[in-house]
């Protein structure tokens, strides 16, 4: 399977090297149109010294938890693309009319459109800040249908199964005794870059989750307003009441749950200054965030500590936060605009609030999912499936472009797997890797990171600059 | 054959008493126990009588029992179990009349939402006599989990007080009974979507909904992969684990439970709420025959109820069962780690609770609850042995420990989600609060074990339920500063005469709260925090300040936060 970055207008195979070797004006005049962020970002990248001040990174994994339809977050918009689209997906089928179309792109190039719930994100698609990675999954190596059908070795465990792929997409080698999470390792790897740092690279507003997981680190978790307070510590016999406490965490523990436990309260005495220091000091973000929504104010929440990462002396980080909901079995149709619209207000306030504070292009999103959901319909809503497309945001992707293979959507035909459960095209390591390859992880690492990666025609799909 | 189908409740617990009598030679079971023929084996080679079940009993081990069979222990509990002893507590216990939910609900009124229903939870949960009953119906919640946390249930707070219900009335009961009740429980149709689920209907190509089909397998019943006896993962060929059902059988199981609607529903589309088991439709109903897991066949033409029975049979006597809820038992009341041994005994009692009946979900609680691991793990084991406190537990074993009565009748731990990670029937997923197979690195995964608990204490979490302790206690009392009338006050007159001796008020909550598992070193920095506090300080009954730096220490340690 070949994998290459093809971008907008169904282009061909963009050489990424001999772009950035040769000069990006005179490619501009060329055969291609180049949405302007992708312009923007490669003059940036050409003129930007390595290191420095500015030399911070950051990646913001926003996990849908229950396995998002994204076959209906972008959706094929004319011609037979379209009715097949519309026959597999029966009653679960939007209106062609309502879809928000952005043009023919991806392989094949194809006419396309964004749910109608997506406006901001639609609109940062056309402006070029933001990707489609289409039909990505949990996949051992390349499969076909015969090798489902040959039920061949390897296949990913436990496939459809909520907690089994979600471990898949987050950790690396998920079904080894290796395995952890790929965010985690990718921060040790990169852990010379953060050496001084005051604050753990892993922080989550989701709390646990096994991406932040490391094979020693743990992420730190904060909530909405950053870090929270002990109270009755502060003063008087609240000062003693505290020496105490820290006396207790400080013993020896026979027990090792109790050990566990005492971490966690002295990373959360130890951290939370750290935080609540820095982000006294963050400036005022006048992006309109959704109000009374968790996932903006977490959002919000990293916008705010990402703007503050000199004080904290942090050159890589990983954000991670977590939005419920999307098992639409049932309630579909009802749900999944209210879903869309809650992503769309709250991402699109989040890459403002990066613009305004000029960390657009050090700050990458990108969405993910235990699975895609079958094309199919049970009537009321959809099933768990496989593949699905994910999103990429930010002043560092090449946006405006869709990457990987459109699925065919067609019930019992090559790509499905059964009842509309398609067949990645795209290993969820591979746009794990191009993520992590951003962030400074070495080709050498990225290989031991993920051992299966070596199956695949390429470790960086190239949506990033 | 074993017997799949049982009398009524009454009859169950008294052939549990039966095998009680049998298994632990309890005094008091007397002639009473005659009465249950269907239940006991006909005429058993009496052989050599069993050996008296001898249960450590100090102190410590009656506190340690406690807090494993209800909700914390108390002065009141203590004393009646070191009367009875822990076998006839059991019985005392299992006769004791079911505390229900939904009716002190329903008696607020129409305008009662989640809020009251979370807040019956919690008056139940420390006020209530049958503890035990209340303890595992909890335990029962987080395997057969509903929530709040969805669109339609959101609105519907009698009826998950309702669930609770079944869950409370079907704790000492059989599991076979339960998994039918659950499975045709409008709740639990609504939540995993089970409810109003329709045969494929090919023109358009739509299939029945997978959503219970899936979960009852994997998270209700028989997990992913085959099991051994002793509740360790089975190696097949290559040493890869087998899986006990495929993507094939989730979608013949899914057109099993096709055609469910609400009891007595008008028409199948029609929008009517009922509470009773939900009713078949022929009509929806996949009559077609299909195959379950292991190539059993199900013939064609059978009604919903048949199909229906013939699953959870299946399910039901699958070898996983045993050992699969025995796990879940004994991680959610003792240990989080425990021995093959402990699961394979729990699990063999599951698969016969001494008179021939499987599922016998009385006799596999006792067997949790009096399993040697669990009186001696803290002794042969002492690195790992034991739990995380959940943390609504943690609170409620404050109230129960010191009398807790809220002045308004109103528990109001209304937050408990976000302070607590927890509240009763809210957890996000169907997964429960926190995955059973959680690990967290450093040294709970280099040592190769779980603890579910750790997944909801991170670092917000943590310092929120601390500082809710806090709260509780420089509150919770008649003569604290800034109290109010819906505050819930606490009892601390023993504690305030110990007070004097700071050692002694020490040992004293020792015992009570920590089952005497402080060790010393915590204990000598407490005595000596304790003694620079005046007895007689502020405006505060003396002692007072005292009980509550100790209280508040030992609750928010993480020495306390583990159960052991």
């Amino acid at each position: 399977m070949s994998f290459q970055a093809e971008f907008a207008r169904g282009g061909p195979h963009f050489d990424r090297r001999r772009m950035l070797l040769g000069s990006a004006g005179a490619l501009l005049g060329g055969v291609f149109a180049w949405p302007d962020r992708l312009v923007r970002s490669v003059q940036a990248a050409s003129l930007a010294p390595l290191g420095g001040a500015s030399d911070y990174k950051a990646l913001v994994c926003v996990f849908l938890v229950g396995g998002n339809d994204s076959y209906n977050m972008i959706v094929p918009s004319s011609g037979s693309a379209y009715d097949s689209y519309a026959a597999a997906r029966s009653n679960l089928a939007l209106p062609k009319a309502q879809l928000l179309p952005v043009g023919a792109v991806g392989t094949p190039a194809q006419e396309m459109g964004f749910h109608p719930a997506l406006p901001k994100l639609r609109q940062r698609f056309l402006s070029g800040d933001l990707a489609v990675l289409a039909n990505v999954g949990t996949l051992n190596a390349p499969t076909t249908k015969a090798d489902v059908l040959a039920k061949v070795p390897h296949l990913p465990a436990h496939l459809y199964s909520h907690v089994d792929q979600s471990r898949f997409w987050q950790a690396t080698q998920a079904e080894s005794l290796e395995a952890r999470g790929w965010g985690g390792k990718l921060i040790e790897q990169l852990a010379a870059l953060n050496v001084g740092s005051q604050l753990p690279a892993a922080i989550s507003l989701g709390g646990a989750n096994i991406w932040q997981m490391g094979v020693q680190t743990t992420p730190y978790a904060i909530g909405p307003t950053g870090s929270v307070a002990y109270q009755g510590f502060e003063s008087g016999m609240g000062l003693a009441r505290r020496e105490v406490f820290d006396q207790l965490l400080a013993l020896q523990h026979e027990r090792r749950l109790v050990e566990a436990f005492a971490v966690q309260h002295q990373r959360a005495t130890e951290f939370g200054e750290v935080v609540s220091e820095a982000l006294s000091t963050a400036p005022q973000i006048s992006a309109a965030f959704p109000a009374n929504d968790d996932l903006a104010d977490a959002l919000k929440a990293i916008a705010r500590l990402a703007a503050v990462h000199d004080q904290t002396g942090v050159a890589r980080q990983v954000f991670y936060v977590r939005v419920d909901g999307f098992d639409t079995h049932t309630g579909h149709l009802a749900a999944q605009p209210e879903l869309f619209a809650q992503l769309d207000n709250a991402l699109g306030a989040f890459q403002d609030a990066l613009d305004e504070l000029g960390l657009a292009n050090d700050v990458t999103t990108f969405t993910a999912s235990e699975f895609g959901r079958s094309l199919s319909s049970n009537g009321k809503g959809c099933d768990h499936g496989w593949g699905g497309h994910q999103l990429v945001m930010g002043g560092a992707v090449a946006g405006g472009a869709a990457y990987g293979a459109w699925p065919e959507m067609v019930l019992d035909g090559p790509q499905d797997s059964g009842y509309g459960r398609l067949i990645p095209t795209t290993a969820a390591d591979q746009m794990a890797a191009s993520l992590a390859g951003w962030m400074g992880v070495s080709p050498g690492a990225l290989g031991q990171m993920f051992p299966n990666l070596a199956q695949f025609s390429s470790s960086d799909l190239g949506f990033l600059i | 054959m074993q017997r799949l189908r049982h009398g009524n409740l009454n009859e169950r617990i008294w052939a549990g008493l039966a095998v009680l009598c049998l298994s632990s030679g309890l005094l008091g079971c007397g002639a009473g126990t005659a009465i249950t023929p269907n239940d006991v084996p006909p005429e058993q080679d009496p052989g050599d009588p069993p050996a008296p079940l001898v249960l450590p009993a100090q102190s410590e081990d009656r506190m340690r029992f406690l807090t494993r069979a209800t909700f914390g222990p108390n002065e009141h509990d203590f004393t009646r179990l070191g009367q009875i002893g822990y076998q006839s507590w059991f019985v005392e216990q299992l006769l004791l009349p079911a505390s229900l939910h939904r009716p002190l609900l329903e008696a607020q009124g129409q305008g009662a939402g989640q809020f009251q229903r979370q807040d019956v939870w919690w008056k139940l949960s420390v006020t209530a006599p049958d503890q035990l009953r209340q303890r595992m119906a909890f335990a029962l919640s987080e395997l057969f989990v509903v929530s709040q946390h969805d669109k339609i249930l959101l609105h519907e707070a009698v009826a998950l007080a309702d669930y609770y219900d079944l869950l409370v009335q079907g704790s000492f009961g059989n599991f076979r009974d339960l998994l039918e009740g659950v499975t045709r429980s409008p709740v639990m149709g609504v939540y995993l979507s089970m409810f109003k689920n329709e045969k494929a209907d090919l023109e358009s190509a739509e299939h029945p909904d997978e959503n219970f089909a899936r979960e009852i397998m994997q998270l209700f019943t028989i997990g992913l992969v085959q099991l051994t006896p002793s509740g360790q993962v089975a190696s097949g060929p290559g040493g890869v684990p087998i899986a006990t059902y495929s993507q094939h059988d989730i979608e013949e199981m899914a057109r099993i439970f096709t055609g469910w609607n609400f009891a007595g529903a008008a028409s199948w589309d029609s929008p009517q709420v009922s509470l009773g088991p939900m009713q078949n439709w022929s009509e929806y109903h996949d009559q077609a025959a299909k195959t379950l897991p292991g190539g059993v066949f199900v013939p064609a033409g059978q009604t919903g109820q048949q199909d229906l029975d013939q699953a959870l049979d299946l399910l039901f006597l699958h070898p996983n069962v045993g050992p699969f809820f025995a796990r879940h038992l004994i991680t959610r009341l003792v240990t989080s780690n425990p021995t093959a041994d402990y699961v394979q005994r729990v699990a063999a009692v599951f698969a016969d609770n001494g008179a021939g009946v499987r599922g016998d979900l009385a006799a596999v609680l006792w067997a949790v609850l009096s399993d040697q691991q669990a009186f001696t793990g803290h002794i042969t084991d002492p690195e790992d042995f034991g739990k995380l406190r959940e943390p609504m537990l943690r609170i409620t074993a404050l109230w129960r420990a010191f009398g807790g009565v809220p002045q308004n009748g109103k528990y109001q731990l209304w937050e408990s989600e976000n302070t607590l990670g927890q509240a009763p029937l809210s957890s996000q997923t169907v997964f429960n609060f926190f995955r059973a197979d959680y690990s967290h690195p450093g040294v709970v995964q280099d040592s190769g074990l779980v603890a579910p608990e750790l997944e909801i204490s991170d670092e917000v979490r943590i310092v929120l339920g601390t500082n809710l302790i806090r709260t509780l206690l420089v509150k919770g009392y008649p003569e604290a500063p800034f109290t109010s009338s819906e505050d819930v006050w606490m009892d601390f007159s023993d504690e305030r005469a110990l007070a004097a001796e700071p050692a002694e008020l020490i040992d004293h909550l020792d015992l009570l709260l920590m089952g005497g598992s402080m060790p010393a070193a915590m204990r000598s920095l407490l005595i000596d925090h304790l003694e620079t506090i005046p007895m007689n300080f502020g405006d505060l009954p003396d002692g007072t300040q005292r009980v509550l730096d100790a209280v508040q220490l030992i609750l928010i340690s993480p020495q306390g936060a583990v159960q052991v």
